[in-house]
């Protein structure tokens, strides 16, 4: 009783405090950040001096009680291991709600309720890793060491690799969506666990987003940017979630950061490693990292409009014209327009691109490159003199030679089958000749990469 | 009146019976061979209802295409917009560097992967346009 009087009084100081503010509600997240060093097996979750201890059989029997999945089988993959992980589907970080209304991952862990405020801890540099077959053209390759592990983000965090085997006759939509729930449930149930048994936070970084009125009014002089952010949605295993709600059956919409720092977009892509953004990078978004660290000092930083990339002509016309409208409504001066994946959405950030440029809005595009294994191709598989300022995040088919490994965790066998490998990939020593394509993270058009770039 | 599609593919799963109802036409073996009689029909007015390239593969990664395409209104105009997506993907194609994977190239497995993926690609293109549920 007492328990329910305390949630009572504090649900009232919370809502006399959101009324008390005149001209709208600010939205503050505030990330408590436990940096993780290592991980370990244990008999109980933990995190001590960095280590994050994993109480194995607790998360197996977590992620069993979907009936749809046959066995789950936990592996710890460290950095500097000799350890190749394929194929890689998700990486999700362990993420909780420590104070505020709902839970991380809405529409999947979390009611669907509205997210994005409060306290939210982080487990920062572990991540949970997914494998299984689904399909055979299917990703993606994390290699904890050697050449592969240079191209790829996932080889500096600790990972937790689930290996999950669907059940026997299940079709082919609910195993992917088994595989993908497991993920989020892994990464949130192991972040539970941690502020159940108590954790201290190394950092604490705090995210306002402002009414938008508000929002709009400050920083007079500076240049009014949002930031246009693409989501692959074409279909099985090239989809994308925000509050459980599939993107493709959405107009684009305004949707605030600190949302999407809670895991209100999740990924349900998982066919092109390189460049699909996993629900890791949606929760470490560093476009949306950087428009932060500029704002207020050399440009005003007005919101985030979520735009679908569909497979259907239609919908490319309905969605770039009505994600340009937003950004017309907004008043911005710019925008900056992330793509995700490649081919037929390349057309998307074209009329992205050339909408928002004859509307008066300037742009910069994020984006990728196939330009064959000499760099010599087109990049784009389609293009407009509108879109002059671009930044790559690296060519998708240049090649490289990945050693073997000591260790495998997943299957090998589809290597050849995997988008950026070919029949022939997978050598008899254990290497594999492959386009970086096949590398989980390796041109991330958000950014989220090993790669750098400079301006030409 | 109701707009009249045809489906161009060489995935062999749009024969099975529940497709019978559907105005469907074959192309053997390469993917390419569908976009070029996507290409003719477009130039005798018909319009392109999905973009022509896949999200995420590259030609020599997926032997199958399928394009729907919506019949000629009126005079039958050349849609430029539809020539321009189908003239890209076809040059996305001769220039992508690899040999195009054909089906009976692939292992069974490979094959019903990628045919299935091709159908689900077109799901909701075929359901907005009333094909399918």
């Amino acid at each position: 009783m007492c328990k329910v009087r305390e949630l009572a009084k504090a649900k009232v100081r919370f809502v006399a405090k959101r009324e008390s503010q005149k001209g709208g509600v600010t939205l503050k997240l505030e990330l408590h950040k436990v940096k993780i060093t290592n991980v370990v097996f244990g008999d109980a979750f933990s995190v001590k001096n960095g280590t994050l201890t994993i109480h194995k059989q607790a998360l197996i029997d977590h992620l069993m009680d979907d009936s749809r999945l046959a066995s789950v089988e936990v592996e710890l993959a460290r950095p500097g291991e000799s350890v190749r992980i394929t194929p890689v589907k998700d990486a999700i970080e362990p993420r909780c709600k420590i104070e505020g209304s709902n839970e991380v991952f809405p529409g999947w862990i979390g009611d669907v309720d509205t997210v994005g405020e409060g306290k939210t801890l982080v487990l920062e540099g572990a991540a949970v890793l997914t494998t299984g077959r689904l399909v055979a053209p299917q990703e993606g390759i994390v290699d904890m060491k050697g050449p592969g592990a240079e191209l790829t983000p996932f080889s500096v965090t600790q990972n937790v690799v689930l290996v999950l085997n669907p059940a026997e006759g299940v079709e082919l939509h609910n195993r992917e969506s088994s595989c993908r729930i497991a993920g989020l449930k892994a990464a949130s149930f192991i972040a539970q666990q941690v502020n159940a048994a108590g954790f201290k936070a190394d950092a604490v970084e705090t995210f306002e987003s402002l009414p938008y009125a508000q929002a709009l009014a400050a920083h007079p002089g500076l240049p009014k940017v949002a930031y246009i952010y693409m989501l692959q949605t074409q279909g099985l295993l090239h989809d994308t979630y925000v509050y459980g709600v599939d993107v493709k059956k959405i107009i684009p919409t305004m949707i605030n950061a600190t949302e999407v720092m809670d895991g209100a977009i999740c990924s349900g892509n998982c066919v092109s490693a390189c460049d699909k953004n996993s629900t890791y990078v949606h929760l470490n978004n560093p476009v949306i990292k950087s428009l932060y660290e500029h704002h207020g000092k050399d440009l005003n930083f007005v919101g985030v409009i979520i735009t679908n990339e569909n497979v259907t002509l239609a919908d490319k016309k309905r969605s770039s014209s009505y994600a340009v409208k937003l950004a017309r409504t907004l008043g911005v001066d710019a925008v900056v327009i992330s793509e995700e994946g490649f081919g037929n959405p390349d057309a998307d950030l074209v009329l992205n691109c050339w909408k928002a440029e004859k509307a008066g809005i300037k742009t910069v595009l994020l984006t990728d490159e196939y330009a064959g294994r000499d760099g010599a191709s087109q990049s784009l598989a389609d293009t407009t003199p509108y879109g002059d300022a671009c930044v790559t995040a690296g060519n998708a088919n240049a090649a490289i030679t990945l050693p073997p490994m000591d260790k495998i965790i997943g299957d090998i066998s589809f290597v050849d089958e995997q988008a950026g490998g070919f029949f022939g990939s997978l050598k008899q020593d254990g290497s594999i000749f492959c386009e970086i394509q096949i590398i989980t993270g390796s041109t991330c058009e958000l950014g989220f990469t090993k790669n750098g770039a400079y301006t030409i | 009146m109701n707009r009249q599609y045809r489906i161009i593919t060489n995935n062999n799963r749009y024969r099975e019976p529940s497709w019978a109802r559907s105005s469907v036409e074959f192309v053997n073996f390469a993917a390419m061979k569908v976009l070029l009689r996507g290409r003719d029909l477009i130039h005798q007015g018909w319009v392109l209802q999905n973009h022509p390239l896949y999200g995420n593969f590259r030609p020599y990664q997926q032997p199958f295409r399928t394009l729907l395409l919506a019949e000629p209104a009126g005079k039958g105009d050349v849609d430029a917009y539809s020539l321009e997506l189908i003239a890209n993907a076809i040059e996305v194609y001769e220039n992508c560097g690899w040999p195009h994977i054909l089906p009976e190239q692939c292992s069974e497995a490979l094959r019903e992967d990628c045919a299935t993926i091709d159908m689900a690609l077109m799901k909701e293109t075929l359901r907005q346009c009333g094909i399918v549920e």
